[in-house]
């Protein structure tokens, strides 16, 4: 790949994403108080020196809760990504080079399944299988899929018209072959694009199913859930839900920002549109 | 050639709504995990657990649970909810006026600013005005609904004490109490939806300012306003309205939460509480109509897309 400049914008992007993560993955190794274990002399602190951004109604520590949170919450985003892109994509690229009945069928249903907003969509299967980590991957897999087939089968239809797959066509190579070699390879760059947005969604989505209760199961916090946990508290306490929310936004706003600058470097139409939609 | 494209359109969101259908109908039947044990719970025997499933109809082989379905559907029929008797699509039409209202007034709003603003920016294109609007608009969109949503009820309702935190007074009972109910949750969506539109207007108008012809507009000396409103908004606006009509239906599924923070009695509350009190023919019922509403609003985008672009009836 040539040389690789985020510019000003997807710099900080990813210095904003790496920094959630890496407070997330440092609260493996080390937390400042125990994120669990209820202190009732220190309920509801304000934030001071010893509880940076301060305790909740059972005095715990919210600094330690956000970053055991983040856990559950960058873990599903990560997990929805992979496994959507790991069916999408091959997905995508079988409908575009199939074709025939098997396109036409196949996208008919995909768009069909589009017509929900994938909130709702994961809401639906949530309600049926009930709150688990588990759950809510599938979930949110269920409903982006269709979105990431979509945009593989349009770029793999472009790649079927180009020299070097008609070539190892004519060359007599199989279909598998070519696919594989050829048309999956080179829908990586405007995946890698989507699986930026997608881990925003999938982040904003879990943290909607956990904050209205039908996301990842307590006792495990996670940032939506701290967030509708400190709602009863928001006049005494505002903490409890400003701290939470501001790690969703920071991620989110290191993915967007990460995503956009993937996607002017990735994407030279859209470069020379001047920018990002 | 109108006639034939307005046929097909109408055909292929039939098409849609009747496989649509039979997702929801799927999602509650093959998906791992029991309807009827989630309702009796872990602690009910098994006899009680068949019964439930029996009541629910859901014993009986799955091609005539959904012959009966379809049916029930055609016929306007989504059922009647387990917990108090009534009919779901009664249900449903109380809450989708409270819905529709906050997302039509927070689209429109959102549009009357984030189309204008868009277009700006992109006439400004590496200028200050520019770099400014696509820094709002990303910290906007990183910004999720339900994190704005509780600051703006802490500081209008808990600390300024100029709005009220809870309740939802009907528009045509009372209009002035019930805009008063509504500047939250309409202003929270609004800033969210304004910067999805602002960016998608100005990345269409910048493709629409490479063409030619408004290079010519412009050197023939037609002034800047004038190439904006006359030459640019046409055609940049179509995709827009795209976005606008895929906008309106995704926001049928974001406004659950804004429901559930400002104790809106709307179609997201409704079927959030239904999944938690395990109401499954109102949660069929919502995810439903949801899907009826997104069908509706695209094909009058996709007929409107067509009477202002003569290229795509084709």
């Amino acid at each position: 790949m040539r040389g690789f400049k985020l510019g000003m914008a997807g710099t900080g992007g990813a210095l904003l994403l790496g920094f959630m993560v890496l407070l997330t993955l440092a609260g493996l190794v080390v937390m400042p108080h125990d994120p669990i274990a209820l202190d009732f002399t220190q309920r509801l602190a304000a934030p001071s020196a010893a509880h940076w951004l301060g305790t909740d109604q059972f005095g715990r520590d919210v600094l330690s809760r956000v970053m055991l949170g983040g856990r559950g919450s960058l873990l599903v985003a990560s997990l929805t990504v992979l496994l959507t892109v790991a069916i999408g994509l091959p997905f995508g690229a079988l409908v575009a080079y199939v074709g025939g009945w098997f396109e036409r069928l196949s996208m008919t249903v995909l768009d069909a399944l589009l017509a929900f907003p994938s909130l709702l969509i994961a809401l639906g299967i949530m309600a049926v299988i009930g709150p688990s980590t588990s759950g809510v991957v599938m979930a949110l897999t269920i409903a982006y899929t269709p979105g990431v087939v979509r945009v593989t089968r349009s770029v793999a239809l472009s790649l079927r018209e180009t020299g070097f797959v008609q070539a190892s066509e004519v060359l007599g190579w199989s279909t598998a072959h070519v696919v594989c070699r050829h048309v999956i390879p080179n829908c990586i760059a405007p995946i890698a694009v989507m699986g930026a947005s997608l881990f925003a969604a999938a982040l904003l989505a879990e943290s909607a199913l956990s904050f209205l209760g039908v996301g990842l199961p307590p006792p495990a916090p996670t940032w939506g859930g701290m967030l509708a946990d400190g709602r009863p508290f928001l006049s005494e306490a505002s903490w409890l839900s400003l701290f939470p929310g501001l790690a969703i936004a920071v991620s989110l706003l290191g993915c967007n920002l990460l995503g956009d600058a993937l996607r002017d470097r990735l994407d030279p139409r859209m470069r020379s549109a001047g920018g990002s939609t | 050639m109108m006639l034939t494209f307005i046929l097909r359109r109408v055909a292929q969101g039939l098409l849609t709504l009747a496989i649509a259908g039979t997702a929801v109908f799927l999602l509650i039947r093959v998906i791992p995990g029991d309807p009827a044990q989630m309702l009796v719970g872990d602690v009910g025997d098994p006899a009680m657990v068949a019964a439930t499933r029996a009541s629910l109809g859901l014993d009986r082989p799955l091609p005539e649970q959904w012959l009966l379905f379809a049916s029930d559907l055609a016929n306007g029929d989504l059922g009647t909810s387990i917990m108090t008797g009534q009919q779901v699509r009664e249900v449903i039409m109380q809450a989708f006026p409270v819905t529709a209202s906050v997302v039509l007034l927070a689209t429109a709003i959102a549009a009357l600013i984030g189309i204008p603003a868009g277009m700006w920016a992109a006439w400004r294109q590496g200028r200050a005005a520019d770099y400014l609007l696509v820094g709002i608009t990303s910290v906007l969109l990183s910004v999720p609904t339900f994190w704005s949503g509780l600051i703006v009820l802490v500081i209008f309702s808990v600390k300024l004490g100029w709005l009220p935190a809870l309740g939802y007074v009907p528009l045509g009972e009372d209009l002035r109490a019930g805009l008063i109910a509504l500047i939250m949750p309409v202003g929270v969506l609004v800033l969210a939806e304004l910067a999805t539109l602002a960016r998608m207007m100005r990345s269409s108008t910048l493709e629409v300012l490479r063409l030619d012809y408004i290079t010519s507009a412009q050197a023939r000396g037609v002034a800047p306003w004038a190439v904006l409103l006359r030459h640019v908004f046409r055609n940049a606006f179509a995709p827009t309205m795209t976005t606008l009509g895929l906008m309106l239906g995704h926001l049928l599924g974001g406004v659950v939460v804004i429901e559930k923070i400002f104790g809106l009695p709307g179609i997201g509350r409704l079927l959030v509480d239904s999944i938690v009190q395990r109401d499954y023919p109102i949660v069929q019922g919502c995810l439903l109509f949801v899907a009826f509403i997104f069908v509706i609003v695209n094909l009058i985008v996709d007929l409107l897309y067509a009477a202002l672009d003569p290229r795509v009836r084709v």
